[in-house]
């Protein structure tokens, strides 16, 4: 009986408490930072350096390995993104947006203009314009929201990660002339690797966070890496960094 | 005043159930590999056995063959999460496809090369789709005390490269049929809640991908676990359970016991069949019987049509797939002659065939402009309930099998009406073998599931073995 009181009693209480404003909020002593490494490499040479890369004991030793192949130029670079947060949500991309048709009206005749008016008219060709676009946000992209530990030694960060890629156009057949020559309009095709999960890590390590083919290159594949890091907030000037945002 | 009150009644509702909250959740932060593995189909049937009591053998040997090459590594996802959260990794392609088509029209067009002006026909695609084909694995762990053993709620979608489909929908006048490609995607879907060993890799599932004649695929999941020293920040956000007909993880409690179900189906002559079927039903011969199965799949008068091997905690519930999305047209609009845009020539009557006349007698249409889509494979629910022992449990069984066997076709009118080519109406042609069924069987005891004939014109006999292995688990064991 008595927990179940105590319980009541505590969930009461906020009730009837005046509501906190964000700018009660504790103020966090720790700067985050956080980047993320979007490296290239063969295939075989991914999978070998795969078991050091997932456990963050054996984490230093392969990080060394892979920092060796790419100063060799046998890994490359494809994206570093950083960020830096004490509290609000991360967001940095590198990339372009694609914008292409998604939907498409009816077919109907295109005049010729030089034809004047009383001649019979005559059709140059038929159109299908695009009535709707959609955008895709292309490259590699990184989302995040951490939080540190009172003494900075422990980041709790939920983290999204994203490559996508433009691969080319995909041809629909939408008609035909007499002589079965095809009319043709053309979409995107898209790839993306991506992962999405809230996870705790010791400030400074590096965590391996997806291993995944690159599209239409089945010899490679790319790694994302993401180190987390934490350093003192410097209250006089970040506190005036909060005040022009406000 | 009326956001007080609300919380006032939260707070008196959650204080009468505070005994039946779970036990506070502990830090744990987990990752999850799943590696999805194909190879030769036998190689790696005694892989597959050799998960149920060797797993870190077959997973030895499996990382082997992919080294030298002998099995290719489909996806590699890797999930990290905190206790109780659930997380998601995806590798996927979207392939865009089109959803809405109009009836044929007639026009001219600029032919290409000459620019000279040319009758057309044209169906437009006015609306499309993105379907996302690869892999997408959502996952919410629970590491019990101790963290030796791990339960995991799990949502694994795989799609395979769609391959396209024409539908007919018209003719043109020199005999050109002309249609809209609709794609028919593979799919797997695993979803269900299992025990895993923390750091040991865990068959979590396999199948024979539907298109594949003698390869299969193996899922291969690996927990790892780790507690970092002093008190974590907590998380902003949680993402959502990844089934929402699954309680999350951490309400579920220590497990007891968990079952690996084995399943196996073969196709054979009816003749060969038959002379199996009495020690298929004597189970003392049994175990015989479906080594001389296996041994009739490498010699080539067996085919293997469908495998599974998979662990499903006790009194869980989980549901598989393998199978592919067919597409048909539902509701077939009367064939007619085309529209004319602007300023086509008007239709004409039928006329002997020529080349100049082609044009003006463009199309019939027939068009194709509703769709629906119908999983075809087979799907699997299953649910344990191990008795106090072990040794006995009774097994709640759902299973559909469906079958396409192509299109049937009918004439939907002649064109030119003159003339012998014929417009066609298509709807498909599915077959459906089902069951729901509750088995008591004994642990590691294998019994014939199903003993069918399938319908003509393949005429086989489909002959499924099941087994269920059960663990008993000691949640407070140490890692």
């Amino acid at each position: 009986m008595f927990p179940r009181l105590t319980a009541a009693a505590l969930l009461i209480l906020p009730a009837f408490s005046p509501a906190q404003s964000p700018d009660d909020a504790p103020e966090r002593a720790w700067k985050i930072h956080v980047e993320l490494q979007a490296i290239t490499l063969p295939a075989k040479d991914a999978l070998a350096l795969l078991p050091g890369l997932s456990d963050e004991k054996s984490m230093p030793a392969a990080w060394t390995k892979l920092a060796t192949m790419l100063s060799e130029e046998k890994a490359k670079i494809s994206a570093v993104l950083l960020g830096e947060t004490h509290g609000e949500k991360i967001e940095a991309r590198q990339g372009e947006d694609v914008r292409y048709p998604s939907e498409f009206s009816s077919p109907s005749p295109i005049e010729n203009p030089a034809v004047e008016k009383s001649a019979p008219k005559q059709n140059l060709g038929v159109a299908f314009s695009a009535t709707a676009f959609e955008v895709r946000a292309t490259g590699v992209m990184l989302t995040a929201d951490a939080d540190a530990s009172t003494d900075g030694k422990r980041i709790t960060i939920t983290a999204t990660p994203e490559h996508v890629w433009m691969l080319g156009w995909q041809d629909f057949e939408v008609g035909r002339l007499a002589n079965n020559e095809k009319i043709i309009i053309k979409q995107p095709r898209f790839a993306s690797a991506k992962t999405t999960g809230t996870f705790a890590v010791q400030s400074g390590e590096r965590t391996l966070l997806s291993i995944h083919r690159v599209p239409e290159h089945e010899n490679e594949m790319e790694l994302f890496i993401l180190r987390t890091w934490t350093t003192p907030r410097n209250a006089a000037k970040d506190i005036g960094k909060d005040a022009g945002k406000k | 005043m009326i956001m007080r009150l609300r919380w006032l009644l939260l707070a008196l509702a959650t204080a009468a159930g505070a005994e039946e909250r779970p036990a506070p959740v502990e830090p744990w932060q987990v990752r999850g590999e799943l590696q999805i593995i194909r190879l030769d189909a036998q190689r790696a049937i005694p892989i597959i056995a050799r998960f149920t009591d060797d797993a870190p053998g077959a997973a030895e040997e499996l990382r082997h063959l992919l080294a030298d090459g002998t099995a290719t590594l489909v996806a590699h996802l890797i999930g990290r999460t905190t206790n109780g959260d659930a997380c998601e990794a995806e590798q996927t392609r979207g392939m865009r496809y089109g959803t809405e088509f109009l009836p044929f029209d007639r026009g001219l067009i600029p032919e290409k090369q000459s620019g000279k002006i040319q009758e057309s026909v044209h169906f437009p695609i006015t609306a499309f789709e993105r379907m996302d084909i690869g892999a997408t694995l959502r996952f919410e762990p629970f590491v019990h005390k101790g963290g030796s053993i791990v339960s995991v709620l799990m949502d694994l979608n795989l799609r395979d490269d769609a391959k396209f489909q024409r539908l007919e929908s018209g003719i043109q006048d020199n005999g050109t049929r002309l249609g809209v490609d609709l794609p028919t995607d593979f799919v797997r879907r695993n979803a269900s809640t299992f025990v895993v060993h923390a750091g040991v890799p865990t068959l979590i599932g396999c199948c024979k991908p539907e298109g594949q004649r003698a390869i299969l695929e193996l899922q291969v999941l690996t927990i790892h676990v780790r507690l970092l020293d002093g008190p974590l920040p907590k998380a902003k956000k949680r993402l959502d359970p990844p089934n929402a007909f699954a309680p999350r993880v951490p309400d579920l409690g220590a497990p007891a016991f968990q079952t690996r179900i084995e399943l196996h189906r073969f196709l054979m002559p009816e003749a060969d069949a038959l002379r199996l079927r009495p020690a298929l039903l004597d189970l003392t011969k049994i175990d015989s019987a479906f080594a001389n199965l296996l041994d009739s799949v490498k010699s080539g008068s067996c085919e293997l049509a469908g495998i599974l091997s998979i662990p499903l905690r006790d009194d869980r519930h989980g549901e598989f797939e393998n199978g592919r999305g067919q597409r048909y047209m539902t509701e077939p609009s009367p064939g007619s002659r085309p529209q004319t845009i602007g300023d086509a020539p008007d239709i004409q009557e039928p006329k002997p065939r020529s080349p100049v006349s082609a044009g003006k007698e463009a199309a019939w249409s027939n068009p194709v402009q509703y769709f629906e889509r119908r999983d075809v494979g087979d799907h699997f629910e299953a649910e344990t309930k191990v008795h106090p022992q072990g040794e006995l449990l009774e097994l709640q069984l759902s299973y559909s099998i469906i079958g396409h066997r192509g299109f049937m076709r009918w004439p939907t009118g002649a064109y030119p009406p003159s003339r012998t080519a014929h417009s066609y109406g298509y709807q498909p042609d599915f077959t459906l073998r089902k069951s729901n069924i509750t088995l008591s069987l004994a642990n590691r005891q294998r019994t014939l599931l199903h003993f069918q004939k399938l319908p003509a014109p393949d005429g086989r006999v489909e002959i499924a073995l099941i087994r269920t292995i059960t663990e008993r688990f000691n949640p407070d064991a140490k890692p």
